[in-house]
């Protein structure tokens, strides 16, 4: 669905983005992380045709954001940062104008808001003046007005920033349901916390470039598939490690009573797991599978060699510059 | 609806304001009226007509000019202008609707104080003159529009946020320039001669007025000038916001502005007094139009240099795809003043003709040293325009440094500075010929052909290297 090849970005004094390139396939929920300054925000504005690279090529949908700028405005919505609303008008002049300005035709909008309105559920509150909304149902009228054209690509530029946890959980949800309903989503975030439950793929940039194995599986796509599991017991013996070695099991790592052991795919895998555990005498006190977490794989994909092999520069980085919520 | 222009309405019109502005505007004519009836003279519709007037003036040469600059502002300061840039609006209407909408209040009150000022005095023959008052609003408001549109995109050129200061000085120096090209012929003294719009707004009306052989009212002069000016400030407005939504923009328009300037200024000159092609005054009239035009096209070249965001991206840009021969992509990257240079080159080759032709025609009436016109040879000229190439090459050269949020400044300073060490240097040398190498001068003019080429080819050799340069990573 994008396609981001070689982009350079030059800000007057300084070049925000070296060559970046990678793919979003169609469908998925990118988080696009890494730490404050990487080049997160200036990528979002490239790919929204807001920005015009000083090499490289973009492509939304097949559309070019240099040869079509405007065919990319249409396909997609895009929430920067820091948004702004107009206070002054009502929820349903702010969804009214956000529709007609993105071209829905005006017998149309009146359904169109309505759609928007209970996508983010503010359907309730059309007759509000929007500088009367709370910080949470501001930043749900901005998704609204972002949405309110049925965009097939959508980006989200730190859309939990500032947000209380209840917010935050609606903002995933939400997110939650578009992905569900087919929209392709990039959101960005130094905070790996929030883009857990709904990420599918993830990507990394630092220092203005691609960080680790570029687009790579994680968060809510791993969920589904249980990698490893993690067993604890009661009175371990002091050979766990050999113990488990010895039936057979792919142990990953053994920490006092604790160990997290590799299982296969299928529904079975982890009873057959378990059952080894139990017939081997073993005292199991807990069995909990453990699924990649968004830090587990920014951690991983963070000490993975760059592209120009300065993976240590890049774990120098992350612990000059922590992400926020993940590493710390 | 334009959507633009509806959301400007909801927001101007509020119930709430329109209560206010009416309690306001009652209050000024209340008060006007209060205030004759205590004067010795008392005269209610005299002083409604003067109210009238007042509230046209504040309403649409100060509230409506600071709202249409403020449409744009506003979006940028609260955050909207992203969304905006994103829409599926066509960048006209989207000029369109923030100009009508955002000053839609203001010309409520504005056009309701123009037809009271007009009513008080239905005897008067004030036609052209009430008309041009609503074009000159209209002209003032795109201006607005149009000075924030550049400021805008200035600012995001040199990494800073536009503000207000830096727009309504741009739009007060446009202002400035404007009167300049449609009166600079009072500035030249006795030398122009020259009719201008600015002579009609500063020193009255009533005399007729020629433009390239028509004669014309004055006023009505003014309205139609007024009339062209705002359309093109409108077109200029337009162009940038196709260019904020991501839009190219290729350089016919600003081709097609640039000999409309010489048309319109080359009209203003004095008529010819003579058609034979050897007298002089045929000449003499046709040097003073051409020089004319020179002169507001080099004044030009000198604003386009400023205008344009200090771009590096883009300038290297248009000079990596014209290398490759990828012209039409190069075509929409044109800077401004490539254009504006080659319409000022070829104005001063035309003035340089006919400054050739009048001493050719000065020498066969036997006045072998050309009247007072000796210092005026087409080398002068030309070399001329090499100096004008140097400073322009200096407003680049500075614009394009190291701190590009004090290039337009550091620019200024640089141009004084070159100009001061030049005459003190000149100073200095006395009547030495190498002073012909600071400055055009009649006398040995090839030295000063030949130093201003050099110059120009140093000055813009180093604003070059500092638009390649490479970008520093981000700290």
């Amino acid at each position: 669905m994008i396609t981001v090849q070689d982009v350079v970005f030059d800000y007057p004094s300084s070049r925000a983005l070296h060559g970046v390139g990678f793919e979003v396939p169609s469908g998925v929920v990118l988080a696009l992380v890494g730490p404050n300054g990487a080049g997160k925000s200036t990528l979002m504005r490239c790919m929204a045709a807001l920005e015009t690279p000083t090499e490289g090529r973009i492509a939304v949908a097949g559309l070019d954001t240099q040869e079509d700028p405007r065919g990319v405005h249409a396909l997609l919505g895009y929430l920067p940062d820091f948004f702004g609303l107009y206070d002054e008008l009502t929820v349903r002049q702010s969804l009214t104008y956000a529709a007609r300005s993105r071209g829905v035709e005006a017998a149309r909008t009146a359904q169109a808001v309505e759609t928007a309105a209970a996508r983010v559920q503010l359907h309730d509150r059309l007759g509000a003046r929007a500088g009367e909304l709370s910080r949470g149902l501001r930043q749900r009228l901005a998704i609204a007005q972002t949405i309110v054209h049925a965009p097939r690509v959508l980006l989200l530029d730190e859309p939990a920033a500032g947000l209380d946890p209840e917010a935050r959980r609606s903002l995933s949800e939400l997110i939650t349901r578009l992905a569900r309903e087919g929209m392709t989503i990039v959101v960005s975030s130094h905070i790996l916390a929030e883009l857990e439950d709904y990420s599918t793929r993830m990507l990394m940039i630092r220092d203005g470039r691609v960080a680790g194995g570029g687009v790579v599986e994680a968060g809510a796509a791993t969920q589904a598939e249980t990698a490893a599991v993690a067993a604890t017991f009661a009175d371990p013996p002091a050979d766990l490690a050999a113990r488990l070695a010895g039936l057979g099991l792919d142990v990953r790592h053994v920490e006092g009573g604790e160990a997290h052991i590799a299982v296969g795919d299928g529904d079975k895998a982890e009873t057959e797991v378990l059952a080894k555990l139990v017939a081997a005498g073993l005292a199991v006190r807990s069995f909990t599978p453990v699924r990649r977490t968004l830090e587990q794989a920014y951690l991983e994909e963070a000490g993975r060699p760059k592209a120009s092999g300065e993976a240590s520069a890049a774990k120098k980085a992350a612990a000059k510059n922590p992400v926020e919520g993940g590493v710390a | 609806m334009n959507p633009e222009l509806q959301r400007n309405v909801w927001l101007e019109t509020s119930p709430r304001r329109l209560a206010w502005v009416a309690v306001a505007v009652a209050l000024v004519y209340g008060s006007a009226v209060l205030l004759a009836q205590l004067s010795s003279r008392p005269d209610a519709l005299a002083a409604m007509g003067t109210a009238g007037g007042l509230m046209f003036f504040c309403s649409a040469y100060v509230w409506g000019v600071r709202n249409a600059g403020q449409s744009v502002m506003v979006e940028i300061s609260q955050r909207t202008w992203d969304f905006q840039r994103l829409s599926a609006i066509s960048p006209w209407a989207m000029t369109w609707g923030k100009l009508v909408g955002a000053t839609s209040l203001a010309w409520i009150v504005a056009l309701a104080g123009w037809v009271v000022s007009a009513a008080v005095r239905p005897g008067e023959n004030l036609g052209p003159t009430l008309f041009s008052a609503l074009a000159v609003a209209i002209l003032l408001q795109a201006m607005a529009l149009w000075a924030t549109l550049v400021g805008v995109r200035k600012a995001r050129a040199e990494g800073r946020v536009p503000s207000l200061r830096s727009v309504v000085g741009g739009f007060l120096l446009a202002l400035f320039g404007l009167w300049l090209i449609s009166s600079f012929g009072r500035l030249l003294g006795d030398v122009g001669h020259f009719n201008g719009l600015g002579s009609v707004w500063l020193w009255g009306r009533g005399v007729s007025m020629g433009w390239w052989g028509v004669s014309l009212p004055v006023d009505v002069f003014a309205l139609l000038s007024t009339l062209a000016f705002a359309a093109w400030a409108l077109v200029g407005a337009w162009r940038l916001m196709r260019l904020e939504m991501q839009m190219r923009n290729t350089p016919w328009i600003w081709i097609a502005f640039l000999i409309f300037l010489a048309v319109y200024v080359g009209g203003l000159a004095p008529p010819r007094l003579s058609v034979d092609p050897q007298a002089v005054e045929l000449h003499l009239s046709e040097l003073l139009r051409s020089g004319g035009v020179a002169l507001v096209l080099g004044l030009t070249l000198y604003a386009a240099a400023f205008v344009e965001p200090a771009d590096r991206v883009r300038l290297r840009r248009f000079v990596e795809t014209a290398r490759r021969g990828q012209f039409k992509t190069a075509l929409d990257l044109t800077p401004l003043i490539l254009p504006a240079a080659a319409a000022g080159l070829i104005a001063a080759v035309v003035f340089a003709t006919w400054a050739g032709g009048v001493h050719t025609a000065i020498q066969r009436q036997g006045e072998l040293n050309g009247g007072g016109l000796a210092w005026l040879s087409p080398v002068t000229v030309l070399a001329g325009f090499a100096f004008v190439l140097r400073d322009v090459g200096v407003v680049f050269f500075f614009r394009f440094g190291p701190r590009p949020r004090r290039g337009d400044f550091s620019a200024v300073v640089g141009l004084v500075l070159v100009h001061l060490v030049s005459h003190a240097l000149a100073a200095a040398l006395g009547d030495n010929p190498a002073r012909a190498a600071l400055w055009p001068m009649g006398a040995h003019a090839e030295i000063s052909l030949i130093s201003g080429l050099i110059q120009a080819a140093v000055v813009w050799w180093l604003a070059w290297r500092r638009v390649g340069a490479p970008e520093r990573p981000a700290d």
